[in-house]
């Protein structure tokens, strides 16, 4: 009887402690607004079948949206992932439009990010 | 409230409390002059015999970096650069020369990681997830050491009451749970175990440029 209310509670506990060992992690309120970029980076590797290229880049592109619409900032990386999806699927000019976008964002980039914009315009010229 | 449920919610509250006051001493010295900005994360080194450690910890590593306020390059695009220039697996990555990497990402410093623990550790009478994960912060122009650390998530599924045999029970349910759910369960423990060492910390990382607690 005792260990039938301990399963239920079990997880419910579990919870309760992670949120309290991320609560003396992370004090500071979030910077960024974080979709589920990481979790994308998570199924292309790790489950590639729960996830297609397009629902993806859906996904990313509704994020961009919400943050557009409210004060929120788009996470570094972010961009320049969602435009190498759009490179992948033969979207060029979309995907040059967000490798600059990240650049904008985030000059810290510009060095790679310019790498990647000769990979798309080398592949468009063949 | 059972006092047994008492008990158990006082103890997770003091492993909680007791895990994040250890702050260590750590000398910065060379992580002041460095001041990086950017921070590139190579795909991590896997020292288990699971092969979903190295992306399953991968995953969790952008998010407490950047809220520190670093530049954190797209990690896919970084494990699809080297691939594309023939490193095929994070070994050979690892073994890339700085210079090289500074040349192709223009990164600030490089963090190399080490898994190594990932997923169930069975015990005869429990069974954890644990992720721990090594880490070393160099500058890309010096080779220098900024920082180094490691940290570990750990979800423990143990303790249902039932005595010894409830134990057993236990951790046999628990097992099976663990092999239904696949990797899934051991991304939010990957999650805790790079919080725990990526977000910047007395001991561990400082607060880079776009925090704005840099420099505090």
């Amino acid at each position: 009887m005792n260990s039938l209310i301990m399963h239920k509670l079990i997880r419910p506990l579990l919870v309760l402690s992670c949120f309290v060992v991320t609560a003396c992690a992370q004090t500071t309120p979030s910077m960024y607004s974080w979709g589920q970029y990481e979790d994308h980076i998570y199924s292309t590797y790790n489950d590639p079948s729960s996830m297609s290229a397009e629902h993806q880049i859906a996904s990313m592109e509704a994020n961009i949206q919400r943050a557009n619409a409210s004060t929120a900032v788009i996470p570094p990386g972010f961009r320049a992932h969602l435009g190498y999806l759009y490179f992948q699927q033969g979207k060029l000019d979309q995907a040059l439009k967000t490798f600059e976008g990240e650049k904008l964002a985030f000059p810290e980039s510009t060095i790679f990010v310019d790498s990647m914009i000769a990979r798309l315009k080398n592949s468009g010229d063949k | 409230m059972t006092n047994f449920m008492k008990l158990i919610l006082l103890s997770i509250v003091i492993f909680s409390l007791g895990a994040c006051a250890t702050p260590r001493n750590y000398d910065y010295t060379e992580f002041q002059k460095s001041k990086p900005q950017s921070i590139l994360v190579l795909p991590p080194l896997n020292r288990t015999p699971d092969v979903n450690a190295t992306y399953g910890v991968l995953s969790t590593v952008t998010q407490p970096l950047a809220e520190s306020g670093y530049y954190v390059f797209p990690v896919l695009l970084v494990d699809q650069t080297f691939k594309n220039n023939g490193l095929a697996n994070p070994d050979e990555m690892h073994k890339a020369p700085l210079n090289k990497l500074s040349e192709i990402f223009g990164a600030d410093a490089v963090l190399y990681l080490t898994v190594t623990e990932y997923g169930s550790s069975y015990k005869v009478i429990n069974s954890n997830i644990v992720v721990s994960v090594t880490a070393r912060l160099l500058d890309t122009r010096t080779g220098k050491l900024l920082w180094d650390g490691s940290a570990s998530g750990t979800q423990s599924q143990n303790d249902s009451g039932g005595g010894l045999v409830g134990l057993l029970v236990d951790a046999v349910v628990n097992q099976i749970a663990n092999n239904i759910m696949g990797d899934s369960a051991n991304r939010p423990i990957a999650r805790m175990a790079s919080n725990s060492l990526l977000y910047a910390k007395p001991g561990g990382l400082l607060y880079g440029p776009r925090s704005p607690k840099y420099g505090k």
